[in-house]
C-alpha cells in the first residue's frame, strides 16, 4: 500500500476534497493530486503537515488497508443515497474492520459460527430455514423476541459498531446519505463487522442489524445474488419474528392497535409486522393496503407510534477499554494508526443512563427521509 | 368573561355575578313547549334573573337566542325588569363549547371500543369494494354503489370482530341498518353526503323520536337512569387516501333538509382511542454478558 493510497483513504474518510485538505495542510493541491495518483514521490514532510492538520496519527500513512475487498461491502440504503457518501463510508468501514481485526484477534476473541448459504436460488422457505439456524447459531430462544440483538450478536463474535459521521470543519454530525448499515464477512473463521447509522428508533436499528446478518449469512458466499435486498429483508423479518409466531400472532382481523402492541412485544416496526405477515400470506392484499392507508392518515409512514429503546454496542468499547484503559481514544488512535474520530464512532463510551433514555446527539443521526422497506438498492 | 355564581343562581343566592339560563342549544328549540317550561320555571324560581337580546329590551328577549344576566342588584332588576347589569354574549363567548365539554368526552368515552374498529373495518370495506368491482369506480355515477357496499361489507365485518361493550343491533336487512348499542348509548352509523350536513330524520315517526334526545343544557345529568344517548356516526370516506372519517352528532329534534341541524354534539371520532405513549419495547442484556477471554499473563503460568 503506497502512502499516496492512504492519503486518499484519509481524505474520503474524513470527507474532504483535495482542494480543502490542500488548503487545511497548506500544501498545493496539485501535490496532493500527484501523491493521491502515485505520479510523485511522498516525502515525510508532506505527510507530516496532513497529519498534523488533520489530527491523524503519522502511522496512519504506513499502514496496511483492510482486507475487505470493497466491491464485496454490503449496503443496506435508499436509491438516492449519494455516491460521494458511499464513497465516505467504504473508507470509514474498511478502516474499521481492519482496527476491528486487530482488536479482536489481539483479544482472542472467537469468531463468528454462522450458518452460510451457497445455493444459487433461495426460495422463501430456504430463508425460514437460515434465519431459524441463525438463532441457533447466535443461542438465541427459537421463537421468542429478540432482548437484545446487539448484544448477541457481540457475544456470537459479530462486531456492530455505529458509524457516525461527522463534519471535518464543525465537528457536527454529517448526513448518512440515506445509508441504513454495511457489513462484511471475511468468511468461515474470519472476522465479521456490521456497521449501522443510528438512528431516532431501535427498531430501525434491530432491523438494519439483522439485514446486515441476513447478507453475511445468505451473501458471503453467493456474491451475485440477484435480489440480495430483498432476501436480506425477508432474513431480517424472519430473525426477528419467526414463522411459527408470526402465524400465531398475526391475522387478518389484527387491527393497527394489534400490530403496535406487536411492535411492544417484539421490537420491530408495524410497517415490517405487516409485510411480514403478508409475505406469510397471513394478511391479504386489500387487508395490508388498508393498513397501511391507515398509517399513512395517522403519520405513522414517518414516525410509528411505540417507542423502542436503543440498543448500544460494547464489544469494541470493552476490548479498546481493557487494552488502553478507560480514555483509551488518544492512546489507541496512535497505536491502530487510526484517526480518533473512527474509534470514537465505533467504540463509543457506554453510558452510565438506562438502556431506554433517548440517544445523545453525539450517536445520533437524524435521517429525515428514510423510508423502510422501500427502494433498496446495493 | 368570567363565568361565575352558577351556583348562586341555582340556589337564589343574590351574590353578584351571572350565568346563562339560556343557551344557543335551547335557542334552537324555541318551539319546544318543555324547553319554554323549564325556562319559565327556571325564571319564576329566580326573579333576579333579567333575559335581554342584543337590540331590544330585556323585557322583549326572546328565548333561546337571548341573553341571561345575573344582577348584582336584584331588587331593583326585578323591579323594573330592564336593568341587566352585565351582558353576556353567547355568539362571541362560546358558552355551549363550554358547557358541553363533560359530555363530548363522556361520550367519547363511551365510544372508545369503537374507535379503532369503525375505522378499521370502513377502510377496508372501501378497498375491498374497490377491489371487486373496479368497473364501478367512478363515484359521481356509481357512489350509490359503493356506500351500499361498503356498509354491508363493514356490517358483515364488524359482525366478526370483537366491539368490546358495543354489538350490532337493528335490523341489516332493512335498508342496510348498522345501529350499534352497548346497552346504554345507541348509535346509529350514516353515511354523510358532505362534511357539513346532518342527514335530517325525515316522516318516519321512530325515526323522529330517536332524533329528540333531550337538550344536554337543560339536563346536564340524566335525570333517571343512564344517559342512553342516542347518537349518529356520521360515516365519509376519502376517496384519495381511502381513510374513513367519523363524526359523532347527537340530536336533540328534527329538521328539513337545508336546515340548520339541530345537535348539541358534534366531534369527530379519533381513529385510536388507546394511548400509544405507554406501549414501549426495552432492549435488554441481562444474561447476555460479554463472554472475553482472559488476558494473558504470562507470569502466572511462569515457571522457575
Amino acid at each position: 500500500m503506497l502512502p499516496g493510497e492512504r492519503v486518499r483513504t484519509l481524505r474520503e474518510l474524513l470527507g474532504l476534497t483535495q482542494v480543502r485538505l490542500a488548503e487545511v495542510a497548506g500544501v498545493s493541491q496539485s501535490w496532493l493530486s500527484d501523491v493521491e495518483t502515485g505520479t510523485r514521490e511522498v516525502d515525510v514532510k508532506g505527510l507530516s503537515l496532513i497529519a498534523e492538520a488533520t489530527g491523524t496519527p503519522i502511522k496512519f500513512f504506513f499502514v496496511q488497508s483492510s482486507t475487505v475487498p470493497l466491491d464485496s461491502l454490503r449496503f443496506r440504503k435508499l436509491a438516492s443515497a449519494s455516491k460521494i457518501t458511499t464513497r465516505r463510508i467504504h473508507a470509514f468501514y474498511g478502516e474499521s474492520y481492519r482496527v476491528t481485526e486487530d482488536l479482536l484477534s489481539t483479544g482472542s476473541y472467537p469468531p463468528a459460527p454462522l450458518p452460510y448459504a451457497t445455493k444459487e436460488a433461495l426460495n422463501d422457505d430456504d430463508i425460514e430455514d437460515f434465519a431459524s439456524l441463525t438463532r441457533e447459531a447466535l443461542r438465541m430462544a427459537p421463537d421468542k423476541p429478540i432482548p437484545h440483538i446487539t448484544r448477541s450478536l457481540e457475544r456470537a463474535g459479530i462486531a456492530v459498531a455505529p458509524i457516525v459521521l461527522t463534519d471535518f470543519d464543525t465537528g457536527e454530525l454529517g448526513s448518512s446519505g440515506h445509508h441504513f448499515g454495511v457489513s462484511y464477512w471475511g468468511g468461515i473463521g474470519e472476522i465479521a463487522l456490521i456497521g449501522y447509522f443510528p438512528g431516532e428508533q431501535g427498531d430501525r436499528d434491530r432491523f438494519t442489524a439483522a439485514h446486515e446478518l441476513g447478507h453475511l449469512v445468505l451473501h458471503t458466499f453467493r456474491p451475485r445474488s440477484s435480489d440480495a435486498e430483498g432476501e436480506a429483508n425477508r432474513f431480517a423479518a424472519a430473525l426477528l419474528v419467526p414463522k411459527d409466531r408470526a402465524e400465531t400472532d398475526i391475522s387478518d382481523r389484527l387491527s393497527l392497535m394489534g400490530f403496535a402492541r406487536l411492535k411492544a412485544n417484539w421490537g420491530v416496526s408495524i410497517q415490517t409486522l405487516i409485510m411480514r405477515g403478508s409475505t406469510l400470506g397471513l394478511i391479504g392484499e386489500v387487508r395490508k393496503r388498508s393498513l397501511f392507508v391507515q398509517l399513512s392518515q395517522q403519520g405513522w409512514r414517518k414516525k410509528e407510534p411505540v417507542l423502542v429503546g436503543q440498543e448500544r454496542p460494547l464489544l469494541l468499547w470493552t476490548l479498546l477499554s481493557r487494552r488502553f484503559g478507560e480514555r483509551p481514544y488518544r492512546a489507541a488512535a496512535d497505536e491502530l494508526a487510526i484517526h480518533p474520530v473512527v474509534l470514537r464512532s465505533i467504540a463509543p463510551t457506554p453510558e452510565r443512563t438506562t438502556p431506554n433514555s433517548p440517544a445523545p446527539d453525539s450517536s445520533v443521526i437524524e435521517m429525515k427521509h428514510h423510508r423502510r422497506l422501500a427502494h433498496y438498492s446495493r | 368573561m368570567v363565568l361565575s355564581g352558577r351556583q348562586d343562581f341555582e340556589n337564589g343566592v343574590g351574590r353578584t355575578g351571572f350565568e346563562p339560563v339560556t343557551s344557543s342549544v335551547s335557542g334552537l328549540l324555541p318551539d319546544s313547549a318543555h324547553v319554554r317550561q323549564a325556562r319559565s320555571r327556571w325564571l319564576w324560581r329566580c326573579p333576579r334573573l333579567t333575559v335581554v337580546t342584543p337590540g331590544r329590551p330585556p323585557y322583549r328577549a326572546r328565548g333561546g337566542h337571548g341573553l341571561a344576566a345575573f344582577s348584582g342588584q336584584p331588587d331593583a332588576a326585578c323591579a323594573t325588569r330592564r336593568a341587566p347589569c352585565v351582558i353576556v354574549s353567547f355568539r362571541r363567548d362560546n358558552i355551549l363549547g363550554v358547557t358541553n365539554l363533560m359530555d363530548v368526552e363522556r361520550v367519547r368515552a363511551a365510544l372508545e371500543d369503537l374507535c379503532e374498529p369503525l375505522h378499521d373495518v370502513f377502510c377496508w370495506a372501501d378497498l375491498q369494494a374497490a377491489e371487486r368491482m373496479p368497473e364501478l369506480g367512478d363515484r359521481g355515477t356509481y357512489g350509490w354503489y359503493a356506500t351500499h357496499t361498503v356498509r354491508a361489507l363493514a356490517h358483515h365485518r364488524l359482525a366478526k370482530i370483537d366491539l368490546g361493550a358495543w354489538s350490532l343491533s337493528g335490523n341489516h336487512a332493512r335498508n342496510g341498518e348498522l345501529w350499534l348499542t352497548d346497552g346504554q348509548y345507541r348509535a346509529r352509523v350514516l353515511h354523510a353526503l358532505s362534511d357539513k350536513q346532518v342527514p335530517p330524520p325525515g316522516l318516519n315517526g321512530a325515526r323522529c323520536a330517536y332524533y329528540r334526545n333531550p337538550p344536554l343544557a337543560l339536563f346536564p345529568v340524566p335525570l333517571f337512569g343512564p344517559a342512553n344517548d342516542r347518537l349518529l356516526l356520521l360515516w365519509r370516506i376519502d376517496p384519495e387516501s381511502h381513510m374513513p372519517a367519523f363524526r359523532v352528532v347527537r340530536p336533540i329534534g328534527n329538521w328539513k333538509w337545508g336546515d340548520h341541524a339541530l345537535t348539541d354534539l358534534d366531534f369527530i371520532l379519533p381513529p385510536t382511542a388507546a394511548d400509544l405513549h405507554n406501549l414501549q419495547f426495552l432492549p435488554s442484556d441481562e444474561g447476555l454478558e460479554l463472554d472475553i477471554p482472559a488476558a494473558e499473563d504470562g507470569d502466572e503460568d511462569a515457571t522457575g
